[in-house]
């Protein structure tokens, strides 16, 4: 018998890539937001509220990431942004791979600020870095006030966290107070009330994004 | 989460270095997983043994020891070989 030291991340694979397309990234000037959430939340509807109100001021790129169909990337693409949709067969999260050869068909010297829809659910795109340079995740209210204290994993690895939505609250009985608590029980993050039909608490979404994106100097 | 998916990346990452080192069979593997790593070692475990059947790996052991490190890291530590 011999013991072999090995001493090596088994996601490392992931990681190389991801760091990789960090580079690419920031060779590039272009600040990436992967926007995690369970299916229905309102990521897309998210994007598509935020491509509005930016698009005539930043150059934007949408990476959309499904199962199956490319119904997200029509959407976005009738709103005007360049986007590449993945379908990933399958699989329940995008890993930095996918991301690596999605990027092959943008020009990126185009492009200022790239999204990154992942696939819906709470659980298994928290664990892949794509390199990206900010991470969000949109919950609704739907879902219901318990979600940051039964998924704590993805509520870890976000930099701020988009409650959608906010216009159904009275009708599912949605406790703020709650969520906001868990959450922090978890993390101290940013926490922004959003409702992308009535277009409320949007507009500090949009400065904290801003201001993510001028720290990093892009 | 994905355990199936991690179960086969340690194989392979684990029969690499046996083969590296001229060893025949992998008895036992030494994981670190971090506290945060969203990985369930039963399911872990039970993915490994039905990858690992009939390979240089089978009926390896894996070993897996809570760390504070990294809390979202799963490292492979070590690999106990016959040569
Ligand atoms: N009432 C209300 N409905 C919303 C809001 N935001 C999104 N929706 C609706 O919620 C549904 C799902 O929204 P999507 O944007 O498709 O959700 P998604 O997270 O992209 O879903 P997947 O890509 O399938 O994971 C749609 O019918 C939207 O119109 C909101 O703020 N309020
Ligand atoms: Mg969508």
């Amino acid at each position: 018998m011999k013991v072999i030291k090995v001493a090596a991340s088994v996601m490392r694979g992931n990681e190389k890539i991801a760091l990789e397309n960090q580079a690419v990234f920031r060779n590039n000037n272009v600040f990436v937001v992967n926007i995690m959430g369970s299916p229905g939340a309102g990521k897309t509807t998210l994007l598509l509220k935020t491509i509005e109100a930016l698009k005539d001021n930043v150059r934007i790129g949408v990476i959309e990431g499904d199962i199956a169909t490319s119904h997200d990337a029509e959407l976005i693409h009738a709103a005007g942004v360049p986007v590449v949709q993945i379908n990933t067969e399958g699989a329940c999260h995008l890993d930095a791979r996918m991301i690596q050869l999605a990027l092959t068909h943008f020009n990126l010297a185009e492009i200022d600020l790239l999204f990154i829809e992942n696939v819906g659910n709470l659980v298994c795109p928290a664990g892949f870095n794509l390199g990206e340079s900010a991470r969000v995740v949109v919950s609704s209210v739907p879902e219901g006030d318990d979600k940051p204290k039964k998924y704590p994993g993805m509520f870890r690895v976000v930099d701020a966290v988009l409650l959608n939505k906010i216009d159904l609250s009275g009708v599912f009985g949605f406790n703020i107070n709650t969520f906001r608590e868990d959450v922090r029980q978890t993390r101290e993050l940013e926490i922004f009330e959003v409702s992308c039909k009535t277009m409320d608490g949007l507009s500090g979404w949009i400065d904290w994004l801003m201001g993510k994106r001028s720290a990093v100097g892009y | 989460m994905h355990e199936v998916a991690v179960a086969q990346s340690i194989l392979d990452m684990a029969a690499d270095v046996a083969k590296q080192n001229n060893a025949v069979k992998i008895t036992r593997i030494n994981l670190r997983l971090g506290a945060h790593a969203c990985i369930n070692p039963d399911s872990l475990e039970f993915a490994f043994s039905c990858l690992s059947q009939d390979g240089i790996a089978d009926g390896a052991k894996l070993w897996i020891t809570q760390v504070d490190g990294d809390p979202f890291g799963l490292e492979i530590e070590s690999i106990e070989v016959d040569d």
